[in-house]
């Protein structure tokens, strides 16, 4: 183990190694700071000159360098030890420090020598010198035992470093480059302004500095002699920023305030900066209507094959890009577009063609863009009327107006039962708004009727609280509600029966062929199996679409609304069996796929069944119409003339045989068989006497039926007139008479019975006819307010009030007007500013 | 078409067990056709006496009432099919994602299964069901997984020799365990029966030996499952189904065992069948039944009933649905009320739109009867018990509450709101959380 006088000095050795090592580092640093603060102050001075200008902190980093190099090469040199004086310079500083050898000159140098003993030997031999001075020593250690401190000289060292880092942050400071106080003449003649965006060129301008946000200003650096010149540029009030200027003094505008020009020793005058931010663009379109412009409009137009437009668009900087937009339901359309603008202001007419569009709703806009920014117009609402949109609208007002004739029902239905008229319903009638559009033959004729019966509802039930009459009210409401919710179902799907049959012949033809295929006589995988497979998807689909329009009674809310959406997401279960019919042939099992088919017949006529049955209740309260029923009225009285028609001729060749058969002389050898054909020929005429009682009883029953649907409508008295009643009568009358006739064998007077009864019912076909024309004109006559079919037609539905549209027209003219050439620009400026405010 | 799709679907009642008239091969196992799947791991749980799969997530929401509702119901039916129980194994039930997969594993044609509007199937004894997540009004699936076992159960008596009317004749008498004990028709089955009796247009025993699901038209089929359900019955009273199952299996011979149960000679039975056994059956005569005695149409579905109704009433429902989408509750009632009291059927869409009108209008007991009455007529009507449940449930009445939307459950358990419902009344009543029988069955 290492004796005490060894771990003594070692320490002291450490702490004395630590104590250089901090010295050194301490002169190392102060040479960097030294080298530091010498660049400072040549880079600083070279700012002035325009020889070094720029090149400032090049001149910084290379002294700082130096610097580094300096101190690390100086440490490097200086700082060290050798392993021989390991221990040495630790005892020499101990024998320094020591109070001890300080009061005992003549033991200085024994720890030296001590040191150096055991720098060699760690262990000296028992017995020896060393061992023994060692051991001396150690007895002697408390006395001289002292711990080494580091000498006064490292402190001052440690305090320049710290004020020389001090000093190189206020040269910094110092050395920071201000505003020149000194002013000399200078004046900015022009100037150069490119514009934010990528393509942008320099612009000369000639008045003060001003331009949007982002955009580079340059001007001809003046000349400052040896001196290098600078931009000074304050913003906002903020910090005096100085810029370096070469050929040119450049910088970007961002916000307003002033900048001036000079060396670091003497500065121009402060010149103001304006920057503005980039306006969006504007852009307006206008309907050209004759002289005047119409802006922001809502348009009806039908059955026209243009429009004339004019666009108007202009920005603060310049336009980039124009177009002219159709919008529907969200999708765009682009009409025309201008892609390569550099103007701050456009115009142009152009005629938009409306040949190709559909009926709808759309919006027409323009949408101009700057450099960074785009706008759209106020639209123009064009309410584009084709024959599908105008059924589309003929079927919301038709539902709207059935919505308040619910209600209408509601309160008669409360009435009824509360067993008095409620207060609400008189408000009720009198708020129905009736359309104007119904321009089609059954709903006019619907429209007009339940005018007619509000009316009828108002006077009984209203003023007269007629209590009692409120159960034929209802059923009257209700006969006219669900005609016409079949009139819409009829609006939206047209003649479902087309479909169906087309359908069921489809089917047909695929159970002949089904047939065939059994039989052997025809290939499953023939062409014309696929035909008549995309001919029945084809039906199917346009059927299914069609009754999904039927009128719907309760429905289930209630479901599992996943599964639901899962379902509609699939194709139709039918449409996916025919694919799988399809898929199962390609793959050639045959044997399946007619298994298959035959399944998907047997489906396709219960789905033909349960058709059938909504088509006959919606085809039940169609027939409810009294319209309707005038027409099936007259089918069956011209069914009726057809069938006395027949029963004429049947009289007429009876009238021939008759007269015939009284013509023969009485022949008694033939007596019997003249009697025979007489009880033939009575047999006859019983015969035809009971088909024209059949008859009767026929137009009987067709007349009754008639008077039943009728019961209660407003155009009862109108189908059901007096004359009409007279007509039925002599027709009654007339059959009654030719049966008499025929009973009687009077073959003549019947035949002149029925020639009465047929004009009689051809008469009273015309009849019904007549009034339904008379019924249907005056019905138009009261939506001629409406839409004008055929003609062509721009309605202005909505547009600026007529103050704004003479003022618009006032400044169109002001802006038309000639002025000289160099003001024309800023004169047509000025009044297009004017428009779009 | 949706109808069409709609009423194969729903026609619940109807239960086409084509594969049990079909050899198949061995079909693959579910784990492994589900492994590596879009739906995910296939999951597993157990009971003392049947092991449920699944591989779709949501699917786990029937999964313990499959497995409560099936022990009920081998409970009640363990009398009688004592000898069926000779294995000690877990009967499998097999809940499958959709009709794709189902399609997949049983081998029967896609569009066999939409065509016939198969939703269950027992092939190679496992109890194969479409998940009632596919189905907008879901249909009676715990009801038809029994329907599933008496095959199961039949099978494990006798696998062979047994003809297809006498499976699903026993399948249908049994299907209402453990809540219905005794086998009930639809008014509109019994005026189906009724009205081709009248027109001796009933199916000969000849026929019934025919795969149903093969006959002309929906309609026979459904006439095959009737007379099938009622030859059962007049057999049970006879010797026993379970001992005709029995005989079949010892003699090997349908016609031994017909014999020797009903002690006549099999031309003798055939000669009878329709003229006695089938004409003596006492068909109910209500208004309802005499009404699809008249106009039946086989694919009428319970909502599609509506359609057979008077047209007046039908125009009133229509009208009425109009009022009700006004907002004019207390006349759409009035109307409803018209409509219904001059139809002979009355379906549940239109009881349920008349009671939601009379709870608006503060009519609380009436629209609770109504519904009540509803449910009495169709009580696969899931949406009217979601309604009851929700009325007791707002009187504060949770047991009964409960059970109402245990109906809706084993109906259409993935009905809109029907899980929140039942999740809000397990907080409010923490002792429902596990219960899935209705308390008269509880253990």
């Amino acid at each position: 183990m290492p004796g005490r006088l060894y771990r003594f000095l070692s320490r002291q050795n450490s702490r004395l190694h630590f104590y250089l090592l901090l010295t050194h580092v301490c002169i190392a640093a102060f040479i960097f700071f030294a080298f530091w603060s010498l660049g400072l102050i040549v880079s600083h001075y070279s700012a002035y000159l325009k020889l070094f200008a720029g090149s400032e902190q090049d001149l910084l980093r290379i002294f700082q360098a130096s610097g580094i190099g300096a101190a690390s090469y100086w440490f490097y040199k200086n700082f060290g030890f050798k392993k021989s004086n390991l221990f040495l310079a630790g005892a020499r500083e101990v024998e320094r420090q020591s109070s001890y050898f300080s009061s005992h000159p003549r033991q200085t140098s024994e720890l030296q020598v001590a040191a150096s003993i055991l720098h060699h030997q760690r262990f000296p031999r028992e017995g020896s010198f060393e061992a023994a001075h060692i051991e001396a020593l150690e007895k002697k250690l408390e006395l001289f035992r002292t711990e080494i401190l580091p000498r006064p000289q490292l402190a001052g060292l440690i305090a320049l470093v710290v004020f020389s880092l001090v000093g190189i942050s206020q040269m910094n400071r110092y050395f920071a480059y201000h505003l020149p106080a000194n002013i000399q003449a200078w004046q900015l003649k022009s100037y150069e302004i490119q514009l934010p965006y990528g393509e942008s060129k320099w612009q000369v301008q000639q008045s003060g500095v001003r331009g949007i946000k982002s955009s580079r200003i340059r001007f001809k650096a003046p000349d400052r002699g040896v001196f290098q010149t600078y931009l000074f540029v304050q913003e906002a009030f903020g910090r005096w920023q100085i810029k370096a200027c070469k050929d040119f003094c450049e910088w970007t505008l961002n916000q307003s305030g002033q900048f001036a020009v000079g060396s670091l020793f003497a500065r121009s005058a402060k010149f103001p900066i304006l920057v503005t931010a980039d306006e969006p663009p504007q852009a307006a379109l206008f309907l050209v209507d004759g002289e005047d412009l119409i802006p922001g409009a809502e348009l009806l137009v039908e059955n026209k094959e243009a429009l004339e437009m004019q666009s108007i668009a202009g920005d603060d900087v310049a336009l980039k890009e124009l177009s002219l937009i159709k919008r529907k339901d969200d999708k765009e359309e682009v009409l025309w577009a201008r892609t390569d603008l550099s103007e701050r202001a456009w115009r142009s007419t152009e005629t938009v063609s409306l040949l190709e569009w559909s009926g709808g709703v759309y919006e027409l806009f323009i949408r101009a863009k700057d450099h960074i920014q785009e706008t759209e117009s106020e639209p123009l609402v064009i309410m584009y009327a084709d024959e599908e949109f105008k059924r589309e609208q003929r079927i919301q007002s038709l539902r709207a107006l059935i919505g308040q004739w619910v209600n209408i029902l509601g309160d008669l239905l409360e009435s009824k039962e509360d067993g008095k008229v409620l207060s609400s319903l008189s408000s009720r009638i009198s708020s129905i708004e009736y359309p104007d559009n119904l321009n089609e033959e059954l709903p006019a004729v619907y429209v007009e009727e339940l005018k007619s019966l509000a009316e009828k509802i108002q006077i009984d039930l209203v003023i007269g609280q007629k209590v009692f009459l409120l159960p034929d009210y209802i059923a009257e409401v209700e006969k006219q509600l669900l005609y016409g919710l079949s009139l819409i179902f009829q609006q939206r799907v047209g003649d479902i029966r087309d479909s169906q049959e087309a359908l069921s012949d489809q089917r047909k033809g695929l159970m002949e062929l089904l047939d065939e295929l059994k039989a052997g006589g025809k290939q499953l995988n023939s062409e014309e199996l696929q035909k008549q497979f995309d001919e029945l998807m084809k039906r199917l689909q346009d059927l299914t679409s069609k009754v999904s329009e039927l009128p719907k009674g309760p429905q289930n809310e209630m479901l599992n609304r996943e599964a639901l959406e899962e379902q509609v997401s699939q194709a139709q279960s039918l449409e996916q069996q025919i694919q799988d019919i399809q898929r199962r042939l390609l793959e050639g099992d045959s044997e399946t796929a007619l298994k298959e088919l035959e399944s998907l017949l047997n489906q396709l006529s219960i789905l033909e069944k349960e058709i059938d049955r909504s088509l006959q209740q919606y085809q039940e309260n169609i027939d409810q119409g009294a319209f309707q029923s005038s027409e099936n009225f007259q089918k069956e009285l011209a069914d009726l003339q057809k069938k006395q028609e027949e029963l004429l001729k049947k009289t007429e060749t009876l009238k021939d045989q008759q007269e015939a058969l009284e013509k023969q002389p009485f022949d008694p050898a033939k007596f019997r068989e003249q009697a025979n054909d007489e009880k033939k020929l009575n047999e006859e005429f019983e015969k035809l006497a009971q088909e024209q009682e059949a008859l009767e009883n026929e137009f009987s029953e067709s007349v009754q039926r008639f008077d039943e649907k009728l019961q209660g409508s407003e155009w009862e008295s109108v189908f059901r007139s007096q004359q009409n009643q007279v007509d039925e009568e002599q027709v009654r009358s007339s059959m009654q008479d030719s049966e008499q006739g025929l009973q009687q064998n009077r073959a003549s007077a019947s035949i002149t019975e029925q020639n009465e009864v047929v004009e009689a019912l051809r008469q009273a076909q015309e009849n019904q006819q007549q009034i339904r024309q008379q019924i249907q004109k005056a019905a138009e006559q009261a939506a001629a307010q409406g839409l004008q079919r055929g003609n062509e037609k721009l309605e202005i539905v909505e547009s600026e009030g007529r103050g704004e549209k003479e003022r618009r027209r006032k400044i169109m003219n002001s802006r038309r007007q000639k002025v000289e050439d160099r003001f024309q620009e800023s004169h047509e400026r000025y009044f297009e500013e004017l428009l779009q405010r | 078409m949706n109808v069409i799709l709609k009423s194969f679907y729903s026609a619940s009642f109807i239960y086409f067990i084509v594969g049990m008239q079909i050899s198949f091969a061995a079909l693959p196992a579910f784990d492994d056709f589900f492994r590596n799947r879009e739906f995910g791991p296939v999951e597993t749980k157990e009971s003392e006496h049947f092991r449920v799969s699944w591989t779709h997530p949501k699917d786990a929401l029937i999964a313990d009432a499959v497995l409560v509702y099936l022990e009920a119901a081998r409970k009640t039916l363990a009398k009688d099919f004592e000898k069926a129980f000779w294995r000690d194994n877990k009967a499998p039930v097999e809940i499958f994602p959709n009709l794709e997969s189902f399609s997949e594993v049983s081998g029967l044609s896609l569009s066999r299964f939409r065509a016939t509007g198969t939703i269950a199937l027992t092939l190679e004894q496992r109890l194969m069901i479409l998940s009632p997540r596919n189905l907008p009004t879901g249909y009676s699936w715990a009801e038809t997984v029994v329907h599933e076992y008496i095959h199961y159960l039949i099978r494990e008596i006798a696998p062979q020799h047994i003809p297809i009317w006498l499976h699903e004749g026993v399948a249908q008498m049994y299907q209402g365990f453990p809540y219905s004990l005794a086998a009930q028709l639809k008014p509109a089955q019994w005026g189906l029966f009724e009205g081709r009796r009248r027109a001796n247009q009933l199916l000969s025993l000849e026929t019934l030996r025919e795969p149903f699901p093969m006959r002309e038209t929906p309609e026979e089929a459904e006439l095959a499952y009737i007379q099938a359900l009622l030859f059962a019955d007049w057999l049970n009273k006879q010797c026993g189904v379970i001992t005709l199952i029995v005989y079949m299996r010892d003699t090997k011979s349908e016609q031994k065992a017909l014999e020797q149960c009903t002690g006549e000679e099999m031309a003798k039975l055939e000669a009878r069948f329709i003229p006695a056994i089938m004409g003596e059956i006492q068909v109910p005569l209500d208004r309802e039944v005499a009404f699809f005695a008249r106009d039946f149409d086989a694919e009428s579905t319970i909502e599609s009933e509506g359609e057979l109704a008077k047209k007046e009433s039908q125009n009133w429902a229509l009208l009425s649905s109009e009022l009700f989408n006004q907002g004019r509750f207390r006349a759409s009632g009035i109307q409803m009320k018209k409509a219904l009291d001059s139809s002979p059927v009355k379906p549940p869409s239109w009881r349920r739109q008349l009671a939601i009108a009379l709870e608006k209008t503060g009519k609380d007991e009436e629209s609770l009867k109504v519904l009540k009455s509803a449910v009495e007529d169709y009580p696969h009507d899931a949406s009217s018990w979601f309604l009851i449940a929700s009325q007791k449930s707002k009187r504060n009445s949770l047991e009964e509450a409960w059970d109402a939307l245990l109906q809706a459950f084993y109906v259409n358990p993935f009905m809109d709101g029907l899980e929140e419902k039942m999740e809000q009344l397990r907080q409010q009543k923490p002792e429902l959380k596990n219960r899935f029988l209705l308390r008269d069955l509880r253990q």
